[in-house]
């Protein structure tokens, strides 16, 4: 592919673009449209982040489980893995390492889906 | 989805003969479209005068007599949550109107046959739901200074309702809600090991509960229509069941309803205000402990709600939409907020 092709993220930044000018501004547009269509443009910021953010955040998150629940099988296979410890009480319900654990794959998480959200409880 | 057009003409029939004729639609605006229900605000000509009403119509059938498979169920082994259908949601207004509590005054109750699907037509009550007008613009100063006190005086008359004149709704204590949303968490079949803590925290600290009463489900900002001093009317009572009532005051404090309000009544109002206000209309004391619980449950279940709407793209066409998606992204939030109580002890001691 040509690199001066513009690549995923900028796709969808043009297009997120696009939505909050062209379409969300539109007078013509009825509520509930316009509505959806802000809601449109934060899916594409988050598809953005995703792209940009994603790739460390779950290769951090494979190595926490690991070291948690042991290196076989996909993210997938190590979640089920942990879900099943928890819900077994393999593990205690407070353990220090699984909760620091769940805390930073969350805020990884908000780092993509809503950045505003991290920060303490009021 | 049905369409304005569609909508109209069997309006009109409706109108005129449950309100009276000749029931034309003078103006008909969609204010939400849900998947499994829609709201429209409209006026219609009764008479010689011109009435401002709503019409809501939910396109699912009451699912309160428990957690039936989709209507795709081939497709999808996902259980739906509990929630009350357009003649049983009137039915639960009708009842809180007359317990004293500012619900819209149901005008109709609308079956299969009036080809709108179940649903129900109220009046239009004037007034706001948009949180962050109601939580920053100065018309709303007066309301901000009571609201809290005012949702304490609401949710006893809530809690105070007739229960054995709604058989329908479903018994849905603690112990049962934590076991239901566990079910329609393993449903999903989606390993999230907070929500694992999550559901076992709740298992595991679930207080006894003095009473069990009618209990609104999702009584918070954003599902009240408020005026500038006054809440002039409380919505959306599909998830109204019968509970330990305190579920209602932890739910008004999950975070996500603060909208990012510092406080924690529906981001504009102090616990104690709640409380006194609680306590003073019931006699009933409230133990703050007990009701943080339910505030720590409220964000573990709308984290498993927001997961059901993330995954329901997959397999329920209707609900293959940008906003099901943006819900379903949002899950993380409530899971931050339930860590960030157990981190600070607050749930431990309940």
């Amino acid at each position: 592919m040509p690199a001066n092709l513009a690549l995923a993220p900028d796709l969808l930044s043009v297009i997120r673009e696009f939505l909050d000018t062209d379409i969300v501004q539109d007078p013509g547009l009825s509520d509930d449209k316009r509505f959806n269509a802000r809601v449109a443009g934060n899916l594409l910021a988050m598809a953005e982040r995703e792209l940009r953010l994603g790739p460390a955040a779950k290769a951090a998150e494979a190595d926490r489980l690991t070291a948690l629940v042991g290196a076989e099988g996909s993210l997938e296979e190590k979640n089920r893995r942990l879900c099943r410890a928890i819900r077994d009480r393999a593990v205690a319900g407070d353990d220090p390492q699984v909760l620091d654990h769940l805390h930073r794959t969350i805020v990884d998480a908000l780092r993509i889906n809503n950045p505003k959200w991290i920060g303490g409880l009021s | 989805m049905i369409e304005a057009a569609e909508v109209k003409a069997r309006l009109r029939d409706a109108v005129a003969r449950f309100l009276g004729p000749p029931g034309d639609i003078l103006e008909l605006r969609r204010l939400t479209a849900g998947a499994t229900k829609a709201t429209w605000s409209f006026t219609a000509q009764i008479g010689d005068t011109q009435r401002a009403l709503v019409l809501q119509i939910s396109t699912a059938a009451s699912r309160a007599d428990g957690l039936v498979a989709g209507s795709d169920a081939a497709q999808t082994e996902q259980i739906q949550l509990p929630m009350l259908g357009g003649k049983d949601d009137a039915a639960v207004m009708l009842a809180a109107a007359k317990a004293g509590v500012p619900a819209p005054p149901v005008r109709a109750v609308l079956t299969a046959e009036s080809g709108l699907g179940e649903g129900y037509i109220t009046d239009f009550i004037a007034g706001e739901t948009i949180a962050r007008r109601i939580l920053r613009e100065a018309r709303f100063a007066g309301l901000r200074g009571n609201f809290a006190a005012q949702c304490g005086e609401i949710l006893a008359r809530i809690h105070a309702m007739d229960k054995p004149a709604l058989p329908f709704l479903l018994p849905l204590d603690g112990a049962r809600q934590i076991a239901r949303y566990r079910e329609v968490y393993d449903s999903c079949d989606c390993p999230v090991p907070a929500l694992e803590v999550g559901l076992r925290w709740a298992e595991d600290h679930l207080p006894a509960a003095a009473r069990n009463t009618v209990v609104h489900g999702d009584f918070r900002m954003g599902n009240l229509i408020c005026g500038e001093q006054r809440i002039h009317a409380v919505l959306d009572w599909e998830l109204a069941c019968t509970s330990d009532p305190m579920q209602d005051l932890g739910w008004l404090c999950v975070k996500t309803w603060r909208f990012g309000g510092s406080e924690p009544v529906g981001g504009i109002g102090r616990r104690e205000d709640l409380f006194a206000a609680y306590e003073r209309a019931t006699g009933i004391a409230v133990d703050p402990a007990h009701v943080y619980f339910w505030e720590g449950w409220g964000c573990v279940r709308w984290a498993i709600i927001c997961l059901v709407k993330g995954l329901a793209h997959r397999s329920h066409g209707a609900q293959r939409t940008v906003e099901a998606l943006a819900i379903g992204r949002r899950m993380e939030e409530p899971l931050l907020d339930f860590l960030e109580l157990l981190k600070k002890d607050l749930l431990q001691n309940s």
